[in-house]
């Protein structure tokens, strides 16, 4: 494991940030941590980093106890913060410049680094440029490089596409997969269902503070799902049909919708090759169909009683 | 290496805040120019009639007769006017009812006492605190006894009716160099003005916190004290460039004389731009608030310069005790005194020293406790 997390405690006065956290990140995985603002992601990130001390369990990373290798553990690292960490009053150059010194990059290697990074994010034409005349999105494409330049064993990145266009952001989440291909391990925070759905390999869905389920999306989807549901467009609809499928004792529902159906029903009962049959049998041309799958939103909701986004 | 970098982009932020950079070069100008201009009256030596000086002598050796000799000189008797008197009582009764200026005494066998290497003193009685008598005196010892310091002169203030053994030391100007309006102001607005420069320590954390750079540099594989020490050090660099830059101003430009030694103006310009980066980065360590930060320094930087004599000079013993809390009272002091009177004072380089390790010893404690 790179990153073991075991019963991480974290109180602020009171209140209970973080209860018992428990979770490991693999080598080259790209690990979600999923969970609506105020969860625990961010202060859970802030101890892996050492920026947060905390009050029990342990981090260890590669096996070391992050207390007492903070430097060394702080050299594997490369952090994304949630808020844009660059300074405005440098160029994009210095900026990784300034960074890369502090990551003890010196001379050709800094400089190949730099240009690196900065063809990884596309910001090469505005090397000489400061930052101010940026837009969001290539702020925040800084942001990555200044975290990215040293080749750390571990990124973490704390919701790094929150407040930017959706094209910054797919070019934001390309990145992200492109390193991950690269080889680097990534810790990926997020309250977007859809970003992590879409990059990340694992999940673990953080609420109040406690990991409450983790795995694949496979494996979370099957802790609740229990029924499928699939949407069928077809060239007409033929209510004998409609009924025949209503009569298969797996389907809960089937409801009309123009020249589409939407049939629920049990998962696990070749509900698919019972209603494609029936209609091929009625001389109905299929024209498309989708079996929708329960996003991790409905995990979500169904293990905490609430929407993500509440 | 890491300080290195931190300083040098700490710096390079300093110097690129233009409206920053401008207002601390324009504003101790300005300073200097209003103050040392139209206080200059103040502060010009104004046509000296010959002062009314009684002597009394109870040594017949040879320091009696060189300061006879040197009494009746025609470069002396240009300045001041020495009567005999009879006895210590009349004098000090002339003294005391005005008709003197002053009563210089020697007492019985002080000649000996010198020639035998013993301490001695020339004792000078006056109403006035700041006779130009003293600096006469002190001339006379300095030929007298070059490069020896058996001898000194003790300054006694005389008040009608109190007991004359009654010492206090009176600071001498000497050598008949009396600064200007300009060469004062030259020094205590820009001391001032630096002091206001701590806003660049304050620069150093807030923008640091503005930006969220704070996040990026202690996540970063380098000790809190490095980046303490790597913010201190761009960002006195940053105000030093500009005292010196407003020293060769006040110097070149306004003519003040500022000719002390160059070693000694740059040491204090230095050690005064640490204590000043140093005292914002506290505030700022401490309020997280460029604008509480800046207030502070305005409101405190205004009561140092103050209590230092900045903005006039201020007698009083509450106010001398409490310029020795002001960094500016050293700095001043260090470089008048060198300026003006030719001499090198230790102590005040030495409490502008132990001031610098009190101030830099306190930025790392505030600035490790508010990071951890």
């Amino acid at each position: 494991m790179l990153l073991e997390v075991n019963n991480l405690i974290k109180r602020y006065g009171d209140f209970l940030a973080l209860d018992h956290i428990t979770f490991a990140v693999k080598e080259g995985e790209i690990f979600g941590l999923l969970g609506p603002n105020g969860a625990g992601k961010t202060t859970t990130i802030s101890i892996i980093s050492s920026l947060t001390q905390y009050d029990g369990g342990e981090v260890k990373f590669l096996g070391k106890e992050i207390k007492r290798h903070e430097m060394e553990v702080k050299q594997e690292l490369g952090i994304v913060p949630q808020e844009i960490a660059i300074f405005e009053d440098l160029t994009a150059y210095e900026n990784l410049d300034y960074f890369g010194r502090l990551y003890g990059l010196r001379g050709n290697l800094l400089k190949e680094r730099i240009t690196e990074a900065l063809a990884f994010t596309g910001l090469t034409d505005r090397r000489k440029d400061r930052p101010k005349g940026f837009s969001g999105g290539m702020k925040r494409r800084l942001n990555i490089a200044c975290a990215i330049l040293h080749h750390p064993k571990l990124i973490i990145m704390d919701e790094p596409t929150v407040g930017i266009d959706p094209q910054s952001r797919n070019h934001i989440l390309q990145s992200i997969k492109e390193l991950n291909k690269m080889g680097s391990t990534i810790i990926y925070t997020s309250h977007y269902m859809e970003e992590v759905e879409e990059i990340c390999t694992r999940v673990a869905i953080v609420d109040h503070g406690r990991v409450i389920a983790q795995g694949t999306k496979e494996e979370l989807t099957a802790l609740v799902s229990t029924e499928e549901k699939l949407v069928i467009e077809l060239s007409s609809v033929n209510y004998t049909v409609v009924e025949q499928i209503k009569s298969i004792s797996s389907i809960r529902e089937c409801i009309i919708k123009g020249n589409s159906l939407e049939v629920v029903g049990k998962k696990g009962e070749h509900n698919v090759s019972r209603v494609i049959n029936l209609l091929t049998e009625a001389g109905i041309e299929i024209l498309s169909l989708n079996v929708e799958k329960p996003s991790l939103e409905a995990v979500f909701l169904t293990l905490t009683g609430r929407s993500l986004r509440d | 290496m890491n300080i290195l970098s931190i300083a040098y982009y700490t710096f390079i932020r300093n110097i690129r805040d233009v409206k920053a950079m401008l207002a601390f070069i324009l504003l101790p100008i300005l300073m200097i120019l209003i103050l040392g201009k139209a206080l200059d009256s103040a502060y010009t030596p104004k046509k000296i009639d010959p002062m009314n000086v009684g002597y009394f002598s109870k040594d017949d050796g040879l320091l009696n007769n060189s300061l006879n000799e040197f009494f009746t000189a025609k470069e002396t008797r240009t300045i001041l006017e020495v009567k005999k008197v009879n006895t210590f009582k009349d004098g000090m009764d002339q003294v005391k009812s005005g008709k003197l200026k002053g009563l210089v005494y020697l007492e019985k066998g002080m000649s000996n006492s010198y020639e035998n290497g013993e301490h001695v003193n020339i004792n000078f009685y006056s109403k006035e605190k700041n006779s130009y008598v003293q600096p006469v005196l002190e001339s006379f010892v300095r030929t007298f006894n070059i490069g020896n310091t058996l001898i000194k002169i003790n300054g006694q203030q005389v008040q009608p009716n109190s007991n004359p053994s009654i010492i206090k030391e009176v600071k001498i100007v000497t050598e008949g160099k009396i600064p200007r309006g300009i060469d004062y102001y030259s020094l205590t607005a820009l001391f001032q003005s630096l002091l206001f420069g701590a806003i660049f320590g304050v620069f150093a954390i807030t923008k640091d916190l503005g930006n969220h750079t704070n996040l990026r540099m202690n996540t970063a594989p380098i000790q809190t004290s490095k980046i303490i020490l790597g913010k201190l050090a761009g960002s006195t660099l940053t105000l030093y460039g500009i005292s010196l830059f407003i020293f060769l101003i006040s110097k070149f430009v306004f003519q003040a004389n500022l000719n002390g030694s160059l070693w000694l103006i740059l040491l204090v310009l230095f050690l005064f731009s640490a204590i000043a980066v140093a005292f914002g980065m506290i505030l700022a360590y401490i309020s997280k608030s460029t604008m509480t930060s800046a207030l502070s320094i305005f409101i405190i930087g205004t009561i140092l310069t103050l209590v230092a004599g900045g903005f006039s000079r201020m007698d009083g013993k509450v106010i001398e005790m409490l310029s020795y809390l002001s960094p500016n009272t050293y700095a001043q002091k260090a470089l008048f005194t060198n300026i003006f009177e030719g001499t090198f004072t230790q102590s005040n380089i030495f409490g502008l020293v132990i001031y610098t390790i009190i101030v830099i010893a306190l930025t790392f404690i505030t600035g490790r406790r508010r990071v951890a």
